[in-house]
């Protein structure tokens, strides 16, 4: 009697990643604006391709390509198929049996109930507003008061979990996941109230150390594995990945009640090709300046190279030490990146394990150093026309205020004909004759 | 005495009468004098008058009177002629010439005293004025010059910050590293000759094996007389290096003391106080295992605020020196721009804008079009983040003309687009992807400039 074996592939299929995925296939295909479009191919993307369950919102917001918006809007969708379903969540057999009227539908439905979260949205940015004024008295709190505020759980998926687990931590998850559903529940109706002070955890406490990383993390190699995939091999650190405000790498102290304080250390890496890019674009004093306001102490620039940079690359290394006061870190590869990293994390759970740990809150942080807007198509306009010889950095802001793209110029170039570089020079007499006349010449001539 | 008037026609005449009459007045002080003379002609004189002797006469008295007003006298005269005995004309005899009294002397004398005495008064006041004219021109002389000197000293100062900083700082070489490894020397004496700093090179035989980077700084003060002047002293960065051979740094970590001799050298740094130390590990010995090393500069940064520096070549440690002396040099300048921006103020308005920096070269204007196009257009490309240089060139292969570009992909659906510029595979094997096909296609199509692309 002969003994055959047989290969088994398993696809987990999670019912509200499932959902999510349907819905943003619908809304892609009923889209007829193609940048709309384009934005929720993407989020389909992300989000089919996303490893783990989504369970709140803060999950789905992780995920690359899904801003505020549009994990508002899916949420909502959810709670209106929820409701449909008597307060039940769907199963996943029921989620593949919904046709496009039914997501019709929980999108019509959607649409009563968007106003008042268009209102929450507003009173919390209200909020925080008022917030950011008591900035300062937050970083001059000494830390001494023993208080500690309540602060919303924030429940995130962790790659790694050192310890199996209990049946008693089984069972204070699960409140913590009901905790968690709750609060993310009402905070979908109105907003929380935030926390704007020093906080501390004490070795009694119980802390867990967390490597919070930027889930925008540049891979240049696809033959290589990333850091977050050799990180995910270490077990004895845990890891998480987030948007981050500043920084590649964060570390947090978590409580056992959920509350999370930024701990003393950020890292920001960088490649030779992205320190060059950033230097160009001006993204490197962007985030030299917003690291500089970070409470973070002990600040890593972590070079991952192979060999020695340029002269331009190394001096502005060397302006980042002697400047900022920051150690450079020198890794070959992503291997010997995540080894480091590593290090870092048990550097700060044993020290989290003896010592008395004071930090600001994670979402004061985040909340605190967010990015400047994303770059526009006028600024970005504004550099190439730099390239022209004798355009200055202000005649080319007083050209892009009045043709704020290539397309405009192009059109005002085309309607005016061969007059058009006097005309331009009338039109801004801050330009130069030589400049109009060779704009010209690229555009039309 | 009354003035006399003389009648000069008969009683019974009814003849009408013509005077001549001259009256000056001279006035002195309080005094008043009255110089008169007349002469009188009736018109009744016959033809047989002799002119010539009338108009000798006339002439005769006027140049007396004249002479008598020179004198400042008063007299009353008649003139007479005998000889003429058919005229009607009765004329008196001169008077003669009196003399003056004294009190018209010491009225005279008086008069000439107060003339000198304003004449002196008058000088006196020219004086005063010509030397006050002289001072307030030497004031303001001196006044320019002072303004001449601060502002000289004035851009001194800012030059010192901006366009010459690095010939206001200064690298100091201990000796001991450059009697340990030959050839120093002359490397640093070629890179910092080339670098237009050659002056800045110092080596001080009191610094063993640190390097230490010193800034000349120039302050304008007042001395005690209000007077500007040029203050200048030099100050120790806080930043400094020790420089040791890779093998020593392998045995002292080793033996676990380096903790101990980091403390060792940075009492020896005369900059107290908060500053960071360097050590740089010549050589290409391995100095310890990774995940010691890691954890090795963990610590002693989170301690010691010192790092390890890893050098293999003198050529590789001479750039090090220059290139630290080159931050350095600017550091006082950021900071200024740090401070102008108001970027340090709590995190509420996020980070500090940012100056747009084009560091590539600038377009052709010599050329074809399509020579001019394809120049520019490839530079453009440059300017865009996280596009590499593959990228750029397969791109440019697909678009070597943007404003054709613009026509085609206006009337171009976007999906199509979005996949014909996305699938395009750069040399080294990568594609270009939509997300970076997306910013392309939105900054070829993009009218409003709104649109975000980044």
């Amino acid at each position: 009697m002969s003994n055959q074996s047989k290969r088994v592939t398993v696809r987990i299929e999670h019912s509200k990643n499932t959902f999510f995925e349907k819905v943003l296939k619908f809304q892609h295909q009923e889209q007829e604006d193609r940048k709309l479009k384009y934005v929720l191919h993407k989020a389909h993307e992300n989000l089919r391709k996303c490893p783990f369950e989504i369970l709140t919102i803060v999950d789905l917001k992780n995920v690359q390509g899904i801003g505020e918006n549009i994990a508002l809007k899916l949420e909502e969708t959810w709670n209106v198929a929820c409701r449909e379903n008597n307060g039940q969540d769907p199963t996943l057999r029921s989620i593949k049996k919904f046709t496009t009227d039914d997501y019709r539908r929980f999108l019509t439905n959607r649409k009563s109930t968007t106003e008042r979260m268009k209102d929450a949205k507003r009173l919390e940015k209200q909020k925080s507003t008022k917030t950011i004024v008591d900035i300062e008295n937050e970083f001059e709190s000494d830390g001494d008061d023993d208080k500690q505020p309540s602060v919303p759980l924030t429940k995130t998926k962790s790659f790694q979990v050192s310890k199996p687990v209990q049946p008693s931590l089984i069972r204070s998850q699960s409140g913590n996941l009901s905790s968690s559903s709750s609060t993310s529940s009402s905070s979908s109706n109105s907003s929380d109230p935030l926390s704007f002070r020093l906080l501390t955890c004490r070795p009694f406490e119980q802390p867990t150390v967390y490597l919070i990383a930027d889930n925008r993390e540049h891979r240049n190699n696809p033959r290589f594995k990333s850091v977050i995939e050799h990180l995910v091999k270490k077990e004895d650190i845990r890891v998480d990945i987030r948007s981050l405000s500043v920084g590649d790498y964060i570390w947090i102290c978590r409580k056992i009640d959920g509350t999370e304080i930024v701990m003393d250390w950020v890292v920001e890496r960088k490649t030779w090709d992205d320190l060059q890019s950033s230097i160009r674009g001006g993204r490197y004093d962007e985030q030299k300046g917003r690291l500089n306001m970070a409470p973070m102490k002990n600040r890593v620039y972590l070079i991952e190279a192979q060999h020695k940079g340029d002269v331009a690359c190394e001096q502005a290394v060397a302006s980042t030490l002697s400047n900022g006061g920051y150690l450079i870190q020198r890794c070959s590869d992503t291997r010997d990146t995540a080894a480091f990293l590593k290090e870092v994390t048990i550097r700060l759970q044993n020290k989290a394990a003896i010592e008395e740990i004071s930090g600001v809150p994670f979402s004061q942080l985040q909340n605190l150093l967010q990015k400047k807007k994303a770059e526009t198509v006028k600024e970005a306009w504004v550099r190439q026309l730099m390239v022209c010889p004798g355009m200055s950095q202000n005649r080319a802001e007083a050209i892009a205020d009045r043709f704020p793209s290539m397309v405009s110029l192009l059109s005002y170039f085309r309607a005016n004909g061969d007059d058009a570089p006097i005309r331009l020079l009338q039109l801004l007499p801050q330009l130069t004759r030589p400049i109009t006349r060779n704009l010209f010449k690229f555009f039309v001539q | 005495m009354d003035e006399a008037i003389v009648v000069l026609s008969d009683d019974d005449d009814d003849e009408d009468c013509i005077m001549i009459e001259e009256t000056t007045n001279v006035t002195a002080g309080n005094l008043e004098k009255l110089y008169s003379a007349s002469f009188s002609i009736v018109d009744a004189v016959n033809k047989d008058a002799i002119p010539a002797a009338a108009k000798t006469w006339l002439d005769e008295g006027m140049l007396n009177l004249d002479e008598m007003i020179r004198q400042n006298q008063t007299s009353s005269y008649s003139l007479c002629s005998s000889s003429q005995e058919n005229t009607d004309i009765n004329v008196v005899a001169r008077p003669e010439k009196r003399k003056l009294t004294d009190d018209e002397k010491e009225t005279q004398k008086e008069l000439r005293e107060n003339a000198k005495r304003a004449r002196e008064a008058e000088k006196e006041r020219k004086t005063l004025e010509k030397d006050k004219k002289k001072s307030e021109m030497a004031r303001r002389r001196e006044e320019k010059e002072k303004d001449k000197e601060t502002r000289k000293i004035e851009r001194e100062i800012s030059a010192a910050t901006n366009s010459k900083c690095e010939l206001y700082t200064f690298c100091h070489v201990g000796k001991t590293v450059i009697d340990t490894w030959h050839g120093l020397e002359a490397e640093l004496s070629v890179l910092y000759v080339e670098r237009k700093i050659d002056n800045q090179l110092k080596i001080d035989t009191s610094l063993g094996t640190r390097i230490e980077w010193r800034r000349k700084c120039v302050e304008l003060r007042e001395d005690d007389s209000g007077r500007s002047e040029r203050f200048e002293y030099s100050s120790t960065q806080n930043l400094f290096a020790v420089v040791v051979p890779a093998e020593t740094l392998k045995d002292v970590i080793s033996s676990n003391t380096l903790s101990d001799f980091i403390i060792e050298q940075k009492s020896g740094f005369q900059n107290g106080g908060r500053c960071t130390m360097l050590i740089v590990s010549f050589g290409r010995a391995e100095i310890a295992k990774k995940k010691k090393l890691h954890n090795l500069s963990l610590q002693i940064y989170e301690q010691h605020r010192a790092q390890i520096v890893q050098i293999e070549t003198i050529a590789e440690l001479a750039l090090f020196t220059a290139q630290y002396l080159r931050s350095l040099a600017r550091q006082e300048k950021k900071k200024l721009d740090a401070g102008s921006d108001g970027g340090g103020g709590g995190g509420a308005g996020g980070a500090g804008g940012h100056k747009l920096q084009y560091q590539g070269d600038k377009g052709i204007v010599i050329g074809s079009r399509s020579e001019i196009v394809t120049d520019w257009w490839s530079k453009m490309l440059t300017t865009i983040d996280r596009l590499s240089d593959a990228q750029r060139r397969a791109i440019l292969e697909l678009i070597p003309d943007p404003i054709a570009a613009i026509d085609k992909y206006s009337k171009m659906d976007y999906s199509l687009a979005i996949q014909e510029i996305g699938e395009l595979v750069a040399e080294n094997g990568r594609r270009v992807g939509p997300s970076m096909a997306h910013r392309i296609l939105t900054m070829l199509t993009d009218e409003t400039g709104n649109s975000v692309v980044e």
